[in-house]
């Protein structure tokens, strides 16, 4: 079998592997091509994949799913299924990393964290600690899912399978139990039912161990009522209760928006209107209701999982930042769309954050290099060129009237251009020199700038009665 | 409905009469016409009453009944003069009370008002004519052929006229069947493309046979035709040369008639509607696309140096007048049409001003002001200055409105008010015209603040004219110095925005940038401001486009976004104004700190309260609800100058917190948790050796379940 290569197979070759890549070379943009290319690769002309595959078999598998991703980072599903051949194939390390890079535009993904952890439980050593590191990562990206149920049954069962005595797990499994609670999540009754068993069974409870999970050593010394476990017990029970009432007002509340949210994953599907309106009005609810801004940000990018492609969210996003006065980020977000989009939008808003910064020349080679890859640069771009040269060089009016002309025999927008010309505070005569060069219909704009000052012509009472025969 | 309002709503003119005691029915009725007289169901209600009354009342009182009868239908007439039927009825009930002369005289009266009606003109002439009884009345017959003859001129071109071509050959036949005037008739209406053109062509056959060839054709046609058979004397043909002839010259005739009907029945034929109805409005409005098909293909086929070319066009408009009375536009294509002829200046004058006025004075609702301007226009090109100014102040003093009706057509106020503004401008001395705007704008402040203060009226003396013997141009003056002396009255709160903008204008085409900023400095905060799109606009241009002073421009959008009471898309068209200027001056920009504007304005312009920050400050100032609290506030501290915005703006946020959700229904409290675990800074890293988080705190918990105040 090893000696089998790639080309010169016996019955039939790789031939649909190589013949579907040179379609793709045709057409790249062709998703359905892409995954019959992967598939491909998996079944090996119907051979499979499997650990006695030769090396150049299993690097072709490598290679069609590392450039599949390259692709459509998005498209959660692939990594898992990579990671899995990996971890099929006995390469634990490499599973690993490709979660690991997966989570560069995932990480927000409840599915690959949960993959990700399952498959770590199930690879197992004496690494617990670093498992416990990675559950507690997970719970920073995930932790507010209205739909994290499954990542915390995984994790209290974690907690509760491999305490030991020293490792405190038993502790943290009702802390963490006790941050659940807090949370609005759509199966807020089953982490409810497991506290309140808890609480109930403290009652009957010798040692008072269990209590200082429970009950901070501060409100233990507050408690006025006893500190046996019995009074502690009916104590808690009244607070959880309205723990329960509050945490289901908010879970009633969010479902309402929750229900709305039919698609919330990626593929490249357009998104109709009404969802993305139902995201910004969730959105803009957890605002005003003051839900903290870590979870308001959680939503949107949990949100934006599935309206990457979607400019608006990205830059409702960077708004929201710079709402907050967190202008970095504004930046960050920002970057981060540009691997998924390529609206000038998006480009334009980071152009304006720079110039915010005064960082000029960085808003300079943003602009040029947009207009180096594109094929028909879009007029705000222009202008936005406009704008900066300008500033570059304010002083030397004739320069900027050599950009104005350009950009005008450039894009043949001449009106649109003149329109422009018209926010600058370039002395009149210059503006004329561009005015002149070129014929337009419609200096009406400039003129009437320019007018402003003189009497502007009646039309005469023929003229005008005539447009209505 | 409601647009439909005229001249009598506003005036109030119409008097009620006076109803005697005993017709109670009637006078609810009748009072129910004068609330809705838009509504014909009301109107036929009373007309209906009123007939059962007149069959029915004792011959005493008849006199008053007779009174509130003509009232009545004056009243629905004058409002609606082409109701055709409406003056059919009231001919009718005439005819009872009175007898057929008067009730001819009526239709005479109704075919003044509307002399473009078929079915009027065809009821008038069917009843003439009865009143001939075939004897030899020479006067009888001579008013009768002069009334028809009236009727052929405003209506014989009509497309559906065969009712009164039929009711005239009746008549002729009826005096003499083979006199020449019948001849004439048919010769001529042999030449009108009309729906029964086939019918009177057949009819003409026979009626020629008993007419020489003299009298059918005209002598120039004739003589070529006698060249064509070398005779000198129509005598000399033979029976059947003299029925070519004939034959020919008429066939020729029929043929160019009928390719005119083919034409005119591809328009014809979608038009179903001839006479103007209340009930048919919407179906009038939905034809009106065929109208303007028709005139169009009409208009393209007009001579306009033809008089009979462009003649029958005006009919052609005169018919379409009828049902579409009411739409300013048509009249306007009519007026543009007239206007295009060739007629004599005087005639055109003439024409076209009787058709202003018909059309603004019986037809045209008060809402349009187009036709109305252009009246106006209209006056000044023929020179008619004085008229045009007193029509627009009348026009002003009508839709600034009466108490008495109160109705008040706002936007058509403003609008006439800008018209005689213009006409100002063209016809007062440039001096006086500056000075003029400037005492208005001034003036409506003083009395404003006087009202304020009336201490200070002492001081208020206005300011002396000076200069005014110099002005070069002074001899331009056509408007009676009266007139703006009266203006003031006439002006009221929504006029001074548009007024401040044509004086700011002028002071800018004067050069004079300061005193633009210190008008604006004085009277920004002014409530007649607060809500002028214009004023801002002018404001903004003014600082970012004439004088590029960024500084001065970013705080008066300050002031835009947070105070004042524009609606959101002006504001934010003036936010998306303020950042293309901003980028377009980017040296200013970082000399005037402004830089935020460059990456807030998408966060301005959007509709999320959450955070745009400007917005909410903005529906926080101007919110009423929330002045009402901050007003309790105030007069409850003891310390009022703590008030500040940011607690106006908590405010609204509170209370929108309490919809937000469920538009309209109203949670005041939600149970919530204040030391969430969620919120910053109270994560628990359970990679940490840790304690139990401290017992939650809540607040509201006991009214999660409250019932809800669902809005009645």
């Amino acid at each position: 079998m090893s000696t089998r290569s790639l080309h010169n197979g016996d019955k039939t070759p790789v031939h649909t592997w190589t013949s579907i890549s040179t379609k793709l070379v045709e057409s790249p943009d062709d998703l359905k091509l892409w995954e019959q290319l992967v598939e491909a690769a998996e079944l090996n002309n119907n051979q499979g994949i499997t650990k006695a595959s030769s090396p150049e078999e299993l690097e072709l598998l490598r290679v069609s799913y590392i450039k599949f991703l390259d692709k459509y980072p998005l498209l959660f599903n692939y990594w898992i299924k990579f990671a899995e051949w990996e971890f099929k194939l006995g390469n634990t390390e490499r599973a690993i990393q490709i979660y690991e890079d997966s989570l560069h535009h995932l990480s927000y993904s409840i599915e690959i964290w949960i993959h990700y952890l399952k498959f770590k439980l199930m690879t197992i050593n004496d690494n617990l600690f670093e498992i416990l590191e990675l559950f507690e990562r997970a719970r920073k990206f995930i932790g507010y899912h209205f739909h994290a149920y499954e990542f915390y049954k995984l994790y209290l069962k974690f907690l509760e399978s491999y305490g030991t005595e020293t490792n405190e797990f038993k502790k943290k499994y009702y802390i963490l139990l006790r941050i659940i609670v807090e949370i609005p999540l759509y199966h807020y009754e089953y982490f409810f039912k497991l506290y309140f068993d808890i609480i109930a069974s403290l009652s009957n409870e010798k040692s008072s161990e269990l209590s200082t999970y429970l009950v901070s050593s501060k409100d233990l010394k507050s408690l006025t009522q006893g500190t046996d476990n019995k009074s502690i017990s009916v104590y808690l029970k009244k607070i959880f209760i309205d723990v329960y009432i509050t945490t289901q007002f908010k879970v009633y509340e969010l479902y309402t928006f929750e229900m709305k949210l039919t698609k919330q994953y990626f593929d490249y599907k357009p998104i109709s209107i009404q969802q993305l309106d139902s995201w910004v009005q969730y959105l803009d609810f957890l605002q005003l209701r003051d839900y903290p801004s870590e979870y308001v940000k959680f939503v949107y990018n949990r949100c934006l999982l599935s309206t990457a492609l979607y400019p608006k969210i990205w830059i409702k996003l960077a708004n929201y930042h710079i709402y907050r006065k967190e202008y970095e980020d504004a930046e960050t977000v920002l970057l981060r769309s540009l691997s998924y989009s390529s609206d000038h939008n998006l480009i334009l808003k980071l152009v304006d954050i720079n110039l915010y910064n005064q960082e000029i020349l960085r808003a300079r080679d943003l602009i040029v290099g947009f207009i180096q890859n594109c094929v028909s640069v879009p007029i705000p771009i222009y202008e936005k060129l406009l704008n900066i040269e300008r500033l570059l060089h304010t002083n030397d009016n004739d320069y900027i009237v050599s950009i104005f002309k350009e950009v005008i025999k450039n894009t043949n927008r001449n009106s649109w251009i003149f329109h422009h010309l018209s926010y600058y505070s370039l002395p009149n005569e210059y503006k004329r020199k561009i005015l002149e060069e070129f014929p337009s219909t419609d200096r009406h704009r400039v003129q009437s700038i320019e007018s402003l000052a003189n009497i502007e012509t009646k039309p005469d009472y023929d003229e005008e009665i005539s447009s209505y025969l | 409905m409601t647009s439909l309002i005229f001249r009598a709503d506003i005036e109030g003119s119409t008097v009620t009469p006076a109803v005697p005691e005993e017709l109670d029915k009637v006078k609810l009725l009748l009072e129910d016409t004068q609330q809705n007289p838009n509504d014909i169901s009301k109107w036929d209600t009373l007309f209906d009453a009123l007939d059962e009354q007149l069959d029915t009342q004792p011959k005493g009182t008849i006199d008053q009944l007779k009174s509130v009868i003509t009232k009545s239908y004056q009243h629905l007439l004058t409002r609606f003069p082409n109701l055709s039927q409406y003056w059919k009825r009231w001919s009718k009930v005439e005819g009872k009370l009175k007898d057929a002369q008067a009730s001819l005289d009526l239709l005479e009266t109704a075919l003044d008002k509307v002399p473009h009606s078929i079915e009027l003109w065809n009821t008038y002439l069917n009843a003439l004519v009865l009143t001939y009884k075939g004897e030899e009345e020479e006067e009888q017959i001579r008013f009768i052929r002069y009334r028809y003859e009236k009727a052929i001129k405003l209506v014989g071109l009509n497309f559906n006229s065969h009712s009164i071509w039929d009711t005239i050959i009746q008549f002729e036949t009826k005096v003499d069947p083979q006199s020449l005037v019948l001849l004439k008739v048919y010769l001529r209406l042999i030449r009108y493309p009309l729906y029964e053109y086939a019918q009177y062509y057949k009819q003409f056959i026979e009626v020629s046979k008993h007419f020489e060839l003299q009298d059918i054709l005209p002598s120039q046609i004739l003589t070529d035709y006698l060249h064509q058979y070398n005779q000198s004397d129509p005598q000399a043909l033979s029976v059947i040369e003299t029925e070519q002839i004939i034959e020919d010259y008429t066939v020729r005739i029929h043929t160019k008639t009928q390719t005119e009907v083919s034409n005119k029945w591809q328009f014809e034929s979608t038009l179903t509607i001839h006479e103007f109805s209340l009930l048919y409005l919407n179906e009038i409005n939905n034809e009106r696309i065929h109208w303007i098909k028709y005139l169009d293909y009409e208009i393209s086929q007009t001579d306009f140096t033809v008089r009979d070319s462009y003649e029958k066009l005006i009919s052609l408009f005169e018919q379409c007048l009828v049902p579409n009375c009411l739409d300013g536009k048509l009249w306007l294509k009519y007026i543009a049409v007239l206007n295009k002829t060739t007629m004599s200046d005087e005639e055109k004058f003439g024409t076209i001003k009787e058709v202003y006025n018909r059309s603004i004075n019986n037809f045209v609702p008060l809402v349009e002001t187009h036709l109305r301007s252009f009246y106006v226009k209209f006056l000044v090109k023929y020179d008619k200055v004085e008229l045009a100014n007193e029509y627009l102040f009348d026009l002003v003093k009508l839709y600034r409105g009466s108490t008495q009706s109160k109705l008040y057509l706002k936007a058509q106020y403003v609008s006439v008010v800008k018209d005689l503004l213009d006409l100002y401008k063209q016809y007062l001395p440039t001096n006086e015209y500056y000075e003029l705007m400037e005492k208005l704008v001034t003036d409506y402040f003083q009395e404003h603040e006087s009202k304020a203060k009336p201490q200070q009226q002492q001081q208020q003396q206005p300011k002396t004219k000076t200069n005014e013997s110099c002005d070069p141009d002074s001899a331009k003056s056509r408007i009676d110095s009266s007139y703006t002396s009266l203006l003031p009255q006439l002006l009221n709160d929504d006029a001074i925005a548009p007024l401040t903008i044509v004086y700011l204008q002028e002071t800018l085409r004067r050069k004079d940038t300061s005193k633009i900023r210190r008008f604006f400095n004085k009277y920004y905060k002014h409530n007649v401001y607060t809500s002028s799109t214009s004023f801002w606009t002018f404001y903004v241009e003014f600082e970012g486009l004439v004088e590029y002073n960024i500084g001065n421009l970013n705080s008066l959008m300050y002031h835009i976004k947070n105070y004042t009471q524009l609606p959101k898309l002006v504001i934010d068209a003036l936010i998306d104004l303020h950042y293309d200027i901003l980028n377009a001056n980017l040296e200013d920009v970082y000399r005037t700190n402004s830089a935020y504007v460059l990456i807030s304005r998408d966060l301005e312009m959007d509709s999320s309260i959450a955070y745009n920050h400007s917005l909410r400050t903005r529906l926080a100032n101007n919110n009423y609800l929330v002045k009402e609290i901050e007003d309790a506030k105030i007069s409850k501290s003891k310390n009022p100058s703590i008030s500040t915005n940011i607690t106006k703006e908590d405010e609204l946020v509170k209370s929108i917190k309490k919809y937000v959700g469920h538009a309209g229904i109203k949670v005041d409290a939600r149970p919530d948790i204040s030391n969430k675990i969620m919120n910053k800074g109270n994560w628990i890293s359970l990679t940490e050796s840790v304690d139990p988080p401290s017992f939650p705190q809540f607040k509201n918990v006991e009214k999660a379940n409250a019932s809800i105040n669902y809005p009645v």
